[in-house]
């Protein structure tokens, strides 16, 4: 309800209310830019706590570094290091809450800060703003005079600024305890003295391997001057100074062996490998002539691809062993054999359908030997003047029956030409059609090829012409005799009677 | 400056609180509960504003502007809104009566927008054109048909009612229109307890009579010194964050006007924010408004200013969620640093 007992506000009875709300407002500003500067420090204290543990883990890394390349590490300062981790943060923090209580609050923003606190709803804002008004309304000076009775109590009032939380958040936790790890191991490592308990032991051991190295390196130096041996002697003479170059020098003599064994291989493949592949390319040969001889539809590609690997897993395997694994194919060979199929009988035309099939399976793996007989038969036309088909694929005419194929199998001679193929090939029909390019069948042959013309040079003679000489018509010296009387159609004759019948009626 | 200015102020203020005590007694006569919504609907007349009811059926919406009517001995009259209403039917419409010597002649006849108390029932089964037929008369106070004008006598309120369901067969309320109510009260259910009340009193076999507690002159009266009550500069720069807020790309925006919101409030929006303001600070014993007077009036003022757009929609974002939203951001940037 409203307070019906306010103080008085006229002719400057008001000047007692303003210094009021003028206390009230300085104190709560000063109070907010004390809490807001404390913000701040917590606030920079958590963005920079990460410093923490960055600082002594940065300097540990890089004396681990300037140990690692040869030097002395300097773990002296660890408390130095130890102090600015921790003095950091601190310095910033204390920075930046120093800029933050330079910051002054708005008048009018501290008078509500105390509103909401006392739970005033406004009033002390509102006399504020009323006071500083020329003419204040009656409405206005009421709400001056109701404020007025709320400023003993805001100026006793006992107020908390608190302008924000902050969410220190579990990585703060995260980051302080790695920070402490940090310092605890910059601490330890700069109270031992790690050069002497790890530096000795690891230098004897690498140069004891170095010496190792050297011992073994002289036969390997035999086989192949390699320098990196080299290396591995002059330089254990220089660690005694230089410490850096011995992880470098236990790693060439580590490397040492391999390079040894490189050599070891190159050798090898430029000798024994080049003469085992010859091996087994003539014992391919032979393996290929063999069912060649026996006439027998078998692929003659398949001994020379089972041959060839048989000398590099085995080379010195005995004939016995080599037996085994040619008798499948001997039993393959006689499977189709049994069939009465053979490579002379597939040249005929007349092939039954499973020569032809056998015929057509080997011409598929007889690509390299085609290579070599297509060279030949390019010779051959050349001899023979280049007119002749291409005949090096020696296959035979693609059979015209209509046969279905081979149980569920497609037809393997199916061209697309003929016979019970899928799908048929149009023929001629891409000649009609402009621009359509007709491939040459001839194989290696993009074109006809040069074309014999066998023509006569024949010499231009002249002729003599008769002579007839010209005399003038004479008359019939004999009756021609009666006309045959033209055998004309009905029609005609009557036409040619109505125009001689009509020429004599006109005068 | 003058005490007695003060005391005079502390007179009316006090004179405000009592006769605004006594309407809403005697309308709480026959509603039973719903004190948020009566307080709305009185802050609304005293405010000078209007007010749009919306509610599911059977809340007593309608008795309770009839209940107004007769607390406060105003002329009250209700518009049932019908799809095949007319906007003559509303302002009203110049009719032929015979004069005493048997002639003719054309005589105006007000419409039942004549009036200070105006219920426009259902003003969603209107159509747009009649409507419209509202919007002069609920922003300038006069109606104009041909070249005749009248002016409403104040106070002149219209309150009217929609039902959020039975959305079928029905107009929605254009922008310009929804803009006019001051407030925009959801009556929701009553509490459990008022059931018992609700039913002892419309069941029974006594009828409840309503006697006048005011007059029109009263609450003329009581809109002036509404008008008297002054607004802090602060106030006004929150009442201004707040509408701005409520506006898509606004420096105030929130993450959700700018996302979900396709229109906010106008300029009247703020003005009804500090013409609310002004009752509730009376209402609260202060002489200033304060934002807690703002923030408490704010829902009511702008959910029917704020046009969710389809992606809101789709989202389900509703108008008081984004008020919320916006109440919220704003509250925060008061509090920065200065």
């Amino acid at each position: 309800m409203m307070s019906n007992t306010s103080p008085s506000f006229q002719d400057g009875a008001g000047a007692p209310i303003r210094e009021d709300l003028d206390a009230i407002a300085e104190r709560s500003g000063r109070d907010m830019t004390a809490a807001y500067g404390r913000r701040e420090f917590g606030r920079i204290l958590r963005a920079s706590l990460p410093l923490v543990a960055l600082v002594p883990l940065f300097f540990l890394l890089t004396q681990l570094a300037y140990w690692r390349g040869g030097g002395d590490p300097r773990f002296l300062p660890a408390l130095l290091v130890a102090a600015l981790a921790i003095g950091l943060p601190l310095l910033f923090a204390s920075l930046g809450s120093r800029e933050a209580r330079r910051t002054s609050f708005a008048r009018s923003r501290a008078l509500g800060e105390v509103d909401r606190q006392l739970a005033l709803e406004g009033r002390l804002q509102a006399a504020d703003d009323f006071v500083h008004r020329p003419l204040p309304t009656g409405f206005e000076l009421a709400a001056i005079e109701d404020a007025g009775t709320k400023t003993e109590s805001a100026k006793a009032a006992i107020l908390s600024h608190r302008p924000a939380v902050i969410d220190w958040g579990r990585w703060s936790v995260v980051w302080a305890a790695v920070g402490v790890v940090s310092l605890l191991l910059l601490l330890w490592v700069g109270t031992f003295d790690v050069r002497r308990k790890f530096r000795p032991a690891t230098l004897d051991t690498q140069l004891a391997s170095m010496a190792g190295d050297v011992s073994e390196s002289p036969d390997d130096e035999s086989s192949d001057p390699v320098p990196a041996p080299e290396l591995s002697l002059q330089l254990p003479l220089d660690t005694g100074t230089k410490a850096a170059q011995a992880p470098a020098i236990a790693e060439q003599a580590e490397a040492s062996p391999d390079v040894s064994e490189s050599v070891k291989e190159s050798a090898g493949k430029t000798g024994a490998g080049r003469s085992s592949g010859a091996l087994s390319s003539s014992s391919g040969s032979e393996s290929r002539s063999t069912p060649s001889a026996q006439g027998q539809s078998s692929d003659p590609g398949e001994p020379e691809d089972k041959a060839k690997p048989k000398p590099k897993k085995k080379p010195t395997a005995s004939p016995e062993d080599a037996a085994p694994e040619e008798k499948p194919e001997e039993e393959d060979s006689g499977s189709t054999a049994g069939k009465g199929s053979s490579k002379g009988s597939n040249k005929n035309p007349t092939a039954s359908e499973w020569k032809s099939r056998d015929q057509v399976t080997e011409s598929d793996d007889q690509d390299i030997e085609d290579d070599e007989e297509a060279e030949d038969d390019e010779e051959s036309q050349e001899s023979r003047g280049g007119v002749q088909p291409s005949l090096r694929d020696r296959r035979p005419p693609v059979s015209r029956d209509l046969q279905i194929g081979f149980g569920n199998r497609s037809d393997p001679d199916a061209n697309g030409r003929g016979g019970p193929s899928e799908q048929k090939k149009s023929r001629g029909v891409a000649s009609l059609v402009l621009g359509v390019p007709i491939p040459d069948r001839i194989k290696g042959r993009p074109g006809p090829g040069p074309t014999k013309i066998t023509q006569e040079r024949i010499e231009p003679q002249a002729e003599q012409p008769g002579g007839l000489e010209g005399a003038p018509r004479m008359e019939r010296s004999n009756p021609t005799g009666p006309l045959s009387s033209l055998d004309l159609e009905p029609d005609l004759k009557a036409l040619v009677r109505r125009y001689f019948l009509s020429r004599r009626a006109k005068p | 400056m003058s005490s007695s200015d003060a005391d005079a102020a502390r007179n009316d203020a006090q004179v405000f609180i009592d006769t605004f005590q006594a309407i809403k007694g005697e309308v709480s006569k026959m509603m039973v509960g719903q004190e948020e919504v009566i307080d709305g609907v009185l802050i609304a007349l005293m405010a000078g504003g209007h007010v749009l009811l919306e509610g599911v059926p059977g809340l007593g919406k309608t008795m309770l502007v009839s209940s107004l009517g007769n607390a406060l001995d105003l002329t009250f009259s209700r518009i049932q809104f019908t799809p095949d209403m007319m906007p003559a039917d509303v302002r009203g419409t110049s009719v032929l009566v015979e004069t005493e010597g048997g002639g003719h002649e054309l005589q105006f006849e007000e419409g039942p927008i004549v009036a200070n108390l105006v219920l426009a029932d259902e003003i969603n089964r209107a159509t747009p054109k009649t409507q419209s037929a509202l919007l002069e008369a609920m922003q300038e106070r006069q109606v104009t048909v041909g070249k005749r004008t009248i002016k409403l006598a104040e106070p002149f309120c219209v309150m009217a009612t929609q039902n959020p369901v039975e959305q079928e067969g029905t107009y929605p309320l254009p922008e310009a229109q929804l803009d006019r109510f001051l407030f925009k009260l959801v009556v929701g259910y009553p509490e459990e307890a008022d059931y018992k009340e609700i039913l002892r009193r419309t069941t029974g076999s006594f009828d409840v009579e309503l006697k006048s507690v005011s007059k029109a002159k009263a609450v003329n009266k009581m809109r002036k010194i509404v008008r008297s009550v002054p607004v802090p500069e602060h106030v006004e720069d929150y009442a201004i964050k707040l509408v701005m807020a409520t506006q898509p790309e606004s420096r105030y925006a929130p993450r959700i006007v700018n996302e979900f919101v396709a229109l906010g409030s106008s300029p009247r929006g703020a003005q009804a924010l500090l013409l609310a303001g002004k009752v509730k600070a009376l209402l609260a014993g202060r002489f200033a408004v304060a934002v807690e007077d703002l923030q408490s009036v704010a829902l009511p003022v702008l959910r029917h200013r704020v046009l969710i757009n389809f992606s809101g929609l789709s989202e389900g974002v509703n108008p008081e969620k984004v008020v919320s939203e916006v109440l919220g951001a704003v509250e925060a940037r008061t509090g920065a640093k200065a």
